[in-house]
């Protein structure tokens, strides 16, 4: 998009890495050839969003994706990464994987402590010996033909994790995948996440990524693919703090079958630019979509959500709320919508976003929709934008908290309806600190 | 330990309190009555601190200090508590956890150390006691899904918690059946000491049968216009305000 000094946007400079790397790009698998054709071809029609475009329409690509940027294939990390990693929502008994600039870094992931039947591996690795479990799922879910970043991480993606439940395995402890970007040069990261959870099995993921110790003007572009068979229960929670020259795209795809049951609860704290594109499908009877997030850009930072939850079949259940602080200069988007096609009857599905503006430099867009194409459905959207209670701030005052501690007080449990979604109590209080430190006053 | 000398106050242009004066001393309970608009409810914000009521002329000391120079918060901290006539509900703020900030943030500004968590939870359970307030309450939110006697209740019971030297009651007799206006005219008079002192403000006297005032101010267009022992609430409540408003329009004419 971009014009350098010498001429190449980065769409082109993108488009001959591909060229370039056609060969190792196949991981040794010759059935993703037509893949990464047709996720190219899709890439070079699209090229990146602009203002005009509708769904990117709040974010101001020009400065971030800049033609410095560059797609790495091989990973490439210096050995004192470990002591710059944020270890402190890991829990050290459950298995950890860690991500660094899109590639599974085996040497700092720790995967002892994993169930019997389950696997781990690096997404390299299950392609180059032709998973069936993960060529199944991949690229079925995330289509490079529906969205330009979907296509251009289809393209160019070399590496990320593949994560396979079989059939019946409780999983008591989380799984946890840290991810970031730790580089001297400006790259484009283009991590894949999988995740199979087959009939009857429970799984908790905790994705952290944090680049917040990276100082190149990097961006990451993830793509993850969740796939639950019936039955299955999975609570994915989404942790983001990115550093301030770091920008973090995410595109979920989810498939939720009969009788399963996705949780995901995005907690987007800080970052360049946040962009989480996340869709649910519910297709299959009885299937459920819970969907919260609390996000809180300050500064000059950015975070927008897209969510898009599909009920295609009858008696399925969604619930959203979605929950916002916007400090400083920040911007906060939210975008939600909701489908309920014609077959989906006794549909229940209820969206709610709420932002809290703390500064008048600060920005919300907000743009809940409901489409509904069945006739016997109970849904229900909304969306409100406001500041903290004056009643409720002068009721703790006149008790005897200062203002800042009234302040935090309030923010804290107005977070505290997001959070308290999450599994465990130690994530709980430990996102509720790193919260309230945002607070600034 | 209050004097309230000659004050003039207004909310949105509009002149409520005019020529006001009061003096309270410890271990006194003052009644304020008066008929609706007569400026009780706006007594109660200046005293507290609110912010889109303006002073414009006289001045409010409490114990020695100039309160009108004080924010809401440090007027709390030096001893003053008010029980609001509609309390305010705040989801996601569990009554502990806001009791137990409160009470850290008034003894720091006061240089004492925090409070042990067992004498905490120990004088939770007394005060609860106190105002039989069921047990489990304290761990909802504040105030949220309450029914008007529980948040009427819950009032006291923070002031019991807080132990204020200046307690002012702004109309806590509204919306109270005849037992929950008891519980909490009781748990009143028992935190009564000779070294703290209550406003009582309200427009019936029903509540004065519970705690008896030493005094019994008349509030009308903005001033007290007559003060008298707890005879002059019976005396109301028989006679209404209208022969008051004629004693008034008459001294002015």
């Amino acid at each position: 998009m971009n014009a350098t000094l010498q001429g190449i946007s980065l769409k082109d400079r993108l488009m001959s890495e591909y060229e370039l790397q056609r060969t190792a790009l196949l991981l040794n698998n010759p059935l993703l050839e037509r893949f990464r054709e047709g996720a190219a071809k899709s890439f070079g029609e699209k090229g990146f969003p602009s203002r005009k475009d509708e769904e990117y329409r709040y974010l101001q690509f020009n400065e971030i994706l800049h033609s410095d940027l560059s797609a790495p294939f091989a990973l490439n990390i210096d050995s004192k990464a470990k002591t710059q990693l944020d270890y402190s929502l890991i829990d050290e008994s459950a298995p950890l994987i860690v991500i660094s600039n899109g590639f599974f870094n085996a040497e700092l992931s720790n995967l002892q402590s994993l169930p019997e039947g389950c696997a781990i591996t690096s997404l390299a690795t299950a392609v180059k010996q032709n998973d069936k479990h993960a060529i199944a799922v991949l690229g079925t879910l995330a289509k490079p033909a529906k969205d330009v970043f979907v296509a251009l991480n289809s393209a160019l993606f070399m590496d990320g994790v593949f994560i396979y439940i079989p059939k019946g395995i409780v999983l008591e402890k989380p799984i946890q995948i840290l991810q970031h970007i730790q580089s001297e040069d400006s790259i484009f990261a283009q991590p894949r996440i999988l995740l199979v959870a087959e009939k009857h099995t429970e799984a908790k993921i905790v994705h952290h990524n944090q680049s917040t110790r990276n100082t190149s003007r990097s961006v990451s572009n993830t793509v993850i693919e969740i796939e639950l068979d019936e039955g299955a229960q999975v609570e994915w929670l989404s942790v983001q703090e990115e550093g301030k020259t770091t920008a973090c795209i995410v595109s979920t795809e989810s498939h939720v079958r009969k009788h399963a049951n996705l949780r995901h609860i995005s907690v987007a704290l800080s970052g360049l630019l946040v962009r989480n594109n996340l869709n649910v499908v519910l297709d299959d009877e009885n299937c459920e979509g819970h969907l919260y997030g609390y996000y809180h850009p300050s500064q000059d930072e950015v975070i927008d959500n897209h969510t898009l939850v599909e009920h295609r079949k009858p008696h399925c259940e969604s619930n959203e709320l979605y929950k916002g602080v916007v400090d400083g200069n920040g911007t906060a988007v939210f975008n939600g919508k909701v489908f309920v096609e014609k077959d989906a009857q006794k549909t229940n599905a209820f969206q709610s976003n709420k932002n809290i503006l703390l500064s008048e430099g600060g920005s919300v867009n907000t743009k809940p929709q409901l489409e509904i194409y069945a006739d016997d459905v109970k849904c229900s959207h909304g969306s409100s934008t406001g500041v903290l209670d004056p009643e409720q701030l002068f009721y703790l005052r006149s008790r005897g908290l200062r203002i800042e501690k009234a302040r935090a007080l309030l923010l804290n449990a107005y977070a505290g309806e997001v959070l308290e979604q999450i599994h465990s109590e130690d994530l709980r209080e430990k996102l509720a600190s790193r919260i309230e430190k945002l607070i600034t006053f | 330990m209050l004097k309230i000398h000659n004050l003039d106050a207004r909310v949105e242009e509009k002149e409520i309190l005019k020529g006001f004066s009061l003096e309270v001393k410890a271990g006194e309970v003052h009644a304020i009555m008066g008929p609706n608009g007569s400026g009780k409810s706006t007594l109660a914000a200046v005293l507290a601190g609110r912010e889109e009521y303006e002073v414009t002329a006289g001045e409010i000391i409490f114990e020695g200090k100039d309160l009108l120079e004080m924010s809401p918060e440090d007027r709390a901290r030096e001893g003053i508590f008010l029980a609001f006539q509609y309390p305010v509900e705040i989801p996601g703020v569990s009554i502990t956890n806001f009791l137990k900030t409160a009470i850290a943030e008034q003894r720091e500004y006061r240089g004492l150390p925090p409070i042990e968590p067992k004498e905490f939870l120990q004088m939770m359970k007394e005060k609860k006691a106190l105002v039989e307030m069921e047990t489990n309450l304290t761990n909802r939110s504040v105030n949220e899904g309450f029914s008007g006697g529980e948040k009427k209740r819950n009032e006291i019971f923070q002031m019991a918690m807080l132990n204020p030297k200046l307690a002012i009651l702004d109309e806590t007799d509204s919306g109270l059946d005849i037992d929950a206006l008891r519980v909490v005219a009781n748990g009143v008079t028992r935190l009564k000491s000779p070294e703290n002192a209550t406003i009582v403000i309200t427009h019936y006297q029903r509540l004065l049968d519970y705690i008896v005032p030493d005094f019994v101010h008349v509030l009308y267009n903005g001033r007290i216009v007559k003060s008298g022992g707890k005879e002059l609430a019976l005396e109301l409540e028989e006679k209404g305000y209208d022969w008051i408003k004629k004693e008034v329009a008459t001294l002015e004419s």
